[in-house]
C-alpha cells in the first residue's frame, strides 16, 4: 500500500510518500522569516504546495492515482497553515478519488520514530519550535507526562537568538555557542513536578547578555534548558517504568541534547533511540506512515471530518493500532 | 544495607536502625540518597542536589505539623543523603479509593494552609499506611502561601490522576477537590488551576 501525506502545521510544508516498508520520498519547503507570521506561512505553503508535491511524485516515481490512500496532519498546529494541507489533501482525494485520513501531529512524531527505529514502547521527549512534551503510551492512548507551562524550548531558543542579535536560524550558531561557550551558574532552573518552565530562565539569559557574552549566556541558557527536559522526561520514565527513550522534534537535532539525553539513558540502563534528522523535524514522510498505520486499522474519514483541528490534544487521540 | 529503588533522582536503600545507631531499636530505616547526574553542569548538579536535600529535609520536618511524613534521623548535605523512618505501606499509585481522595484532599488543603507546596504531588508521592496518609519526597517544594504555587500542586496532581488513574480519575479528582473545600481561601486556589491549564499549550479554553 502506499500514502502520501502532507504536513504543514507551522514553518515547514512537506510532502511524503511511504509504503509499509520504506519511506519512497520525504520533499518539503519550509517558510523563512524571523519568528513565524500564520497567514505569511501559509501563503508560502500555498505558493510551494504544488511544485513540493510533484517533486515527491517525480521522487517516488508515481503518479497521484498510484496512492492508496491520502493524509494529512489534521493538527494541532496554526490553522491557516493546517488549511493547505488540508486542502491539498482533499483536493486530491476527491479528484483521483483516493480515500483519506486526517491525523495528529505529535503522534505522527512518536510513531514515525518507532518505525525507523528500534524503540517499541518508548518514552518520548518531543521537542521542537512550539512543543515540548513528554509522551508515553499508557492505557490506550499516548498521555502526556510532562510539558511546558509556556513556551516551546525551540520557540525559546529563536526569541534568544533574536534579543542577542544572532541571523535567524539561530539554532546552528546556539549549537556551537553550546559547544565553545563557558557555562555561568545561577539561572533559573524551573521544574515543577514533570512540568517545566522556560519564561524566567529566558529573561534572565537576556539579562546575562548585558554583563557576559552572548556565547556564555547561550550555553547557560541551553544547559539549563536542557537539563530541565532531560530531568523530567528521566522522572517521566521512573514513574511508567519503560526503559526507553525516543528523543524527536526539530532541536532534536541538538548534539548537545543528544548526548544528554545518551548519558541519562546509559546512567539508568535504559535504551535512547532519535530518528535521522528528516524524519524528526516536521515532514510529510511522518504524516504519510501515520496515515498508512490508521487506515490500514480500519480509519475512515468523511470530508465533512477533515476540519482541521488547531488544539487537538496528543491524549485525545483514540489508539486503533498497538 | 540493600538498594530497593533506584528512582529518577535518587536512589533508596534499605537498612536498619540498630546498624546504624543503636542496638535497642530494630525499625527500618531508609536512606535516600540524591545522585549525581552526568548529563547536567557539575556546578548545577551539585547545587540541585545539595539545595533539595536541605529543602527535602526542613520540609519532611515542617510538614509534620500538618500532614504524616517519616521521621527524620540524619542529612548529609555533602553526599546529598537523608536517613529517615521507612514508612511500609501502599504506594496511592496502586491502591486509591474515592473516600482516601477524599482525605488526600484535606491533607493536602492543611500542607497549603500551614505555607507548604509540596511540588511534586504525584500518588507515587503518597504512601497508605493503615488509615494514615503519608506524604514524602519535599525535594521540589516550597514555603509559600502564594495561589499560584499551590494551584500548580493541584494542577500536578491532577495531571499525575489523568495519566496514571485514567480509568476513574475524574471522580478521584472530584474528591480530591472536595477534601481541598475545607480550607479557607480554596476556591480562588481552585479558580486558578483552570487559568493555569488555560496557559497550556492546546487547552480547551
Amino acid at each position: 500500500m502506499i500514502c502520501l501525506g502532507i504536513e504543514s502545521t507551522a514553518h515547514t510544508f512537506g510532502v511524503g510518500i511511504v509504503t509499509e516498508d520504506e519511506v519512497l520520498a520525504n520533499e518539503s519547503d519550509s517558510y523563512s522569516g524571523v519568528g513565524i507570521h500564520p497567514r505569511e506561512a501559509a501563503d508560502h505553503h500555498a505558493e510551494v504546495a504544488g511544485r513540493v508535491l510533484k517533486q515527491a511524485l517525480k521522487k517516488a516515481d508515481i503518479g497521484v492515482t498510484d496512492t492508496d490512500v491520502v493524509s494529512f496532519s489534521k493538527g494541532p498546529g496554526l490553522g491557516p497553515c493546517l488549511r493547505i494541507a488540508a486542502t491539498c489533501a482533499r483536493t486530491i482525494s476527491l479528484q483521483s478519488g483516493i480515500p483519506i485520513v486526517g491525523v495528529n501531529h505529535c503522534i505522527a512524531h512518536v510513531e514515525v520514530g518507532r518505525w525507523v527505529t528500534e524503540a517499541c514502547d518508548p518514552v518520548t521527549l518531543y521537542v521542537s519550535g512550539g512543543n515540548t512534551q513528554i509522551i508515553a503510551y499508557a492505557g490506550g492512548r499516548y498521555r502526556v507526562f510532562g510539558e511546558t507551562l509556556d513556551i516551546g524550548i525551540g520557540n525559546m531558543q529563536d526569541i534568544f537568538g533574536r534579543e542577542a542579535g544572532l541571523p535567524f536560524p539561530c539554532y546552528r550558531e546556539m549549537d556551537k555557542m553550546v559547544r565553545t561557550g563557558v557555562y555561568i551558574p545561577g539561572l533559573p532552573y524551573t521544574v515543577k513536578g514533570n512540568d517545566f518552565s522556560f519564561s524566567g530562565l529566558l529573561t534572565q539569559a537576556l539579562k546575562m547578555v548585558q554583563e557576559h557574552t552572548v556565547e556564555n549566556a547561550a550555553k547557560s541558557l541551553m544547559e539549563n534548558a536542557y537539563a530541565m527536559v532531560v530531568e523530567a522526561t528521566e522522572r517521566a520514565m521512573a514513574h511508567t517504568e519503560k526503559t526507553e527513550l525516543l528523543l524527536t522534534g526539530g532541536v532534536a537535532a541538538s548534539p548537545r541534547l543528544q548526548e544528554m539525553c545518551c548519558t541519562m539513558c546509559r546512567e539508568r540502563d535504559a535504551s535512547f533511540y532519535v530518528p535521522p534528522h528528516s524524519l524528526c523535524r516536521d515532514n510529510g514522510a511522518m504524516i504519510a506512515h501515520q496515515g498508512l498505520l490508521e487506515y490500514s486499522h480500519g480509519k475512515r474519514m468523511r470530508l465533512e471530518d477533515t476540519v482541521v483541528s488547531q488544539k487537538w490534544r496528543t491524549d485525545e487521540v483514540e489508539i486503533t493500532w498497538r | 544495607m540493600i538498594r530497593i529503588r533506584k528512582g529518577a533522582e535518587a536512589d533508596l536503600y534499605l537498612t536498619e536502625f540498630s546498624a546504624l545507631y543503636f542496638p535497642w531499636n530494630s525499625e527500618k530505616v531508609l536512606i535516600k540518597k540524591r545522585i549525581s547526574k552526568g548529563y547536567r553542569q557539575p556546578e548545577l548538579d551539585h547545587e540541585l542536589r545539595q539545595r533539595r536535600t536541605i529543602h527535602e529535609a526542613k520540609l519532611l520536618h515542617e510538614a509534620k505539623a500538618y500532614v504524616h511524613t517519616p521521621v527524620l534521623y540524619e542529612i548529609d548535605t555533602e553526599d546529598c543523603t537523608i536517613t529517615m523512618e521507612y514508612v511500609e505501606g501502599a504506594r496511592a499509585k496502586d491502591d486509591m479509593t474515592e473516600d482516601m481522595a477524599e482525605e488526600i484532599g484535606a491533607c493536602i488543603a492543611r500542607l497549603h494552609e500551614g505555607g507548604i507546596v509540596h511540588g511534586d504531588l504525584t500518588t507515587s508521592n503518597i504512601i497508605l499506611k493503615g488509615s494514615r496518609i503519608y506524604f514524602i519526597d519535599f525535594g521540589l517544594g516550597e514555603v509559600t502561601t502564594e495561589i499560584e504555587p499551590q494551584a500548580v500542586d493541584l494542577h500536578l496532581l491532577k495531571q499525575a490522576l489523568e495519566s496514571t488513574h485514567y480509568t476513574h480519575w475524574r471522580k478521584l479528582w472530584k474528591k480530591i477537590l472536595e477534601g481541598y473545600k475545607t480550607r479557607s481561601g480554596s476556591h480562588d486556589v481552585i479558580k486558578r488551576i483552570r487559568e493555569i491549564e488555560k496557559r497550556g499549550r492546546y487547552s480547551k479554553r
